[in-house]
């Protein structure tokens, strides 16, 4: 891997298939391997404030997490314009387009594959001490041969320390951690777990789970479904700069969650409460998820290849048979 | 005690007047520096009043300096022998270094801008962010910071810190047998003293836990050690850590990102 100027050349930008506030990108080619890739290129109006931080995260730890499960990143450059652009493997869909795509029939099998992969991909993560902190499924990426891959870790940082603060201000809204909405200045590697729960809920609804209209209704629709959190369950919670019981919720029972995921076995549901415990210590972390009987109960996770996918600019759906 | 542990401690120490020497003397041994006319040279801020002045405006911790040194170190490996710099050229690099440190490691860190103001009128907005894409591109982007090298560079630092936990574990241990001598001597009193007075068991029960107690009391206090030892091992996970500057990545991030 190359990272200097003379890299200048040996990409070509083809098409622009997304941007978003601070990038945009693009999909090319590397040309000496004809690779396809795709060139994230940062937009540099706060030049004033020199390289993007979110920029030079995202580099910093793609260099060092190389997993099967996380975006790779192929190269680094800055063109003549001075803009920084990223070159990273092509990853035609993400989870979003699928959840969304109401033609495409999501065994539970196939969800099983997806929720394994993503906490793959974490564990890597967690276990060098990064936190992803934008998890979602429009952030789950998904290769041409069924593989899910974490992407964009702009908003990544490393920890280690409960000395320091971090900012409560991670995570698009949805699948924000209770400790997060509460504004905790210390978290964990729980904040992606909870994440990654929400998202399984997703998976099994195809519609999201808690879709707070801002802020303040978040903490609303995550209480609603999932009780307010007291000091019986969670010490020390009032302790949180915006904590607020205005309204407390009762814990949803058993039967409450059986009613909204009719499909989800008790091994899942069993999992699924435990990803999105109200208390982030007792909330399990990637390696007890892992290990989970979920992922041993029958029927086991479709295998990467057989899952179905489409392209996000036209619509193939690459499963053949549905049986 | 291991390194990993010294540069734990390390890493939650104020910034001292020696880390600041250590970066002057870093940053100089990176390039050398074309002389300049007289003139100029008044007008320009010693390079250890610029670090100074930077670092307290800016409220930047140990490991974030600490991570920069570590770039600054890699550039002169990276730098050819013979590059020659002029004035501003220590300057500008040793706030690159910064920047970019502060830029991976903190949630909250001053922006370019901020930085630029902080210079005190030496440097320009471009003049810094030029620096900065400069370094980072000399670096390759190679930003990562592992233990190994942490602990080339921080050698002397480290070597202090696990003396003096050295020493402070032996004055400990010695305090300790000298406790455990006196209390032998101590419980071996009140039970003879159970055994001479067959009526009064019940009182002399109660007098030799209250002796422990007293003794306890006089035994004199090393609150330094105390406050160490959880400090050092906070990390009860079984993890090993990759990359050192996650260890690094300490210390309350001193300012809001203004955006």
């Amino acid at each position: 891997m190359k990272f200097d100027g003379t890299t200048l050349h040996k990409y070509t930008k083809e098409k622009k298939v997304g941007e978003g506030t601070y990038a945009v990108v693009y999909v090319g080619k590397q040309e000496f391997s004809h690779r396809q890739v795709a060139i994230k290129e940062i937009k540099t109006g706060l030049f004033k404030d020199g390289l993007d931080m979110s920029a030079i995260r995202e580099v910093k730890y793609l260099k060092e997490l190389r997993h099967n499960n996380v975006i790779e990143l192929v190269d680094v450059y800055m063109s003549p314009d001075k803009n920084l652009n990223l070159v990273l493997e092509y990853l035609p869909c993400d989870l979003e387009v699928l959840i969304k795509d109401t033609s495409v029939v999501f065994k539970s099998s196939d969800i099983k594959s997806w929720l394994l992969m993503t906490l793959r991909g974490l564990h890597h993560c967690h276990r060098n001490f990064i936190l992803h902190r934008d998890l979602k499924p429009n952030n789950l990426l998904l290769s041409p041969d069924g593989e899910l891959k974490l992407a964009d870790f702009g908003l990544a940082r490393a920890f280690g320390s409960p000395n320091e603060d971090l900012t409560p201000k991670v995570v698009t809204r949805w699948y924000r951690a209770p400790e997060l909405l509460f504004g905790a200045k210390h978290y964990t590697g729980a904040v992606d777990i909870w994440a990654v729960g929400i998202i399984f809920a997703e998976l099994m609804l195809r519609i999201p789970y808690l879709p707070g209209k801002d802020d303040v209704d978040q903490l609303d629709v995550t209480f609603k479904a999932l009780g307010t959190p007291t000091e019986q369950i969670w010490p020390n919670v009032s302790s949180l700069p915006n904590y607020d019981a205005l309204k407390v919720y009762p814990l949803p029972s058993r039967q409450e969650l059986r009613n909204r995921f009719s499909a989800a076995t008790d091994k899942a549901l069993d999992l699924m409460i435990m990803m999105t415990q109200l208390d982030p210590s007792r909330r399990f972390d990637t390696t007890r998820c892992l290990q989970d009987d979920f992922f041993l109960e029958q029927p086991l996770a479709t295998s990467p290849k057989d899952l179905p996918t489409k392209s996000s600019g036209g619509d193939e759906k690459r499963r053949k048979t549905n049986a | 005690m291991s390194d990993t542990e010294a540069l734990k401690i390390f890493s939650r120490q104020y910034v001292s007047n020696e880390m600041v020497d250590i970066l002057v003397a870093t940053t100089n041994s990176v390039i050398q520096i074309k002389n300049a006319p007289q003139q100029d040279s008044t007008k320009l801020v010693s390079l250890r009043k610029f670090i100074c002045r930077l670092i307290e405006h800016s409220n930047v911790q140990t490991p974030t300096l600490m991570t920069a040194l570590v770039y600054l170190n890699r550039l002169r490996g990276v730098l050819p022998g013979n590059a020659v710099g002029m004035g501003t050229t220590r300057h500008r690099i040793f706030l690159a270094s910064l920047i970019i440190s502060a830029k991976t490691l903190n949630d909250s860190s001053p922006l370019n801008r901020h930085w630029t103001k902080y210079t005190d009128g030496l440097l320009t907005n471009k003049d810094v962010n030029l620096a900065e894409r400069e370094l980072i591109s000399l670096l390759r982007w190679n930003l990562t910071v592992p233990e190994k090298e942490l602990v080339v560079v921080l050698h002397p630092f480290l070597v202090r810190i696990k003396n003096d936990l050295r020493k402070k574990q032996e004055a400990e241990n010695r305090q300790k047998s000298e406790y455990y001598r006196m209390s032998n001597f101590q419980s071996n009193n009140s039970l003879s003293s159970t055994k001479s007075s067959i009526f009064s068991s019940t009182s002399s029960l109660r007098s030799s836990p209250s002796s422990y107690h007293n003794l306890v009391e006089s035994a004199p206090r090393t609150p330094l050690k105390e406050k160490s030892i959880p400090a050092m091992n906070y990390h009860g996970h079984g993890y090993s850590y990759k990359s050192a500057s996650d260890i690094l990545s300490l210390g309350p991030a001193p300012r809001l990102r203004a955006n």
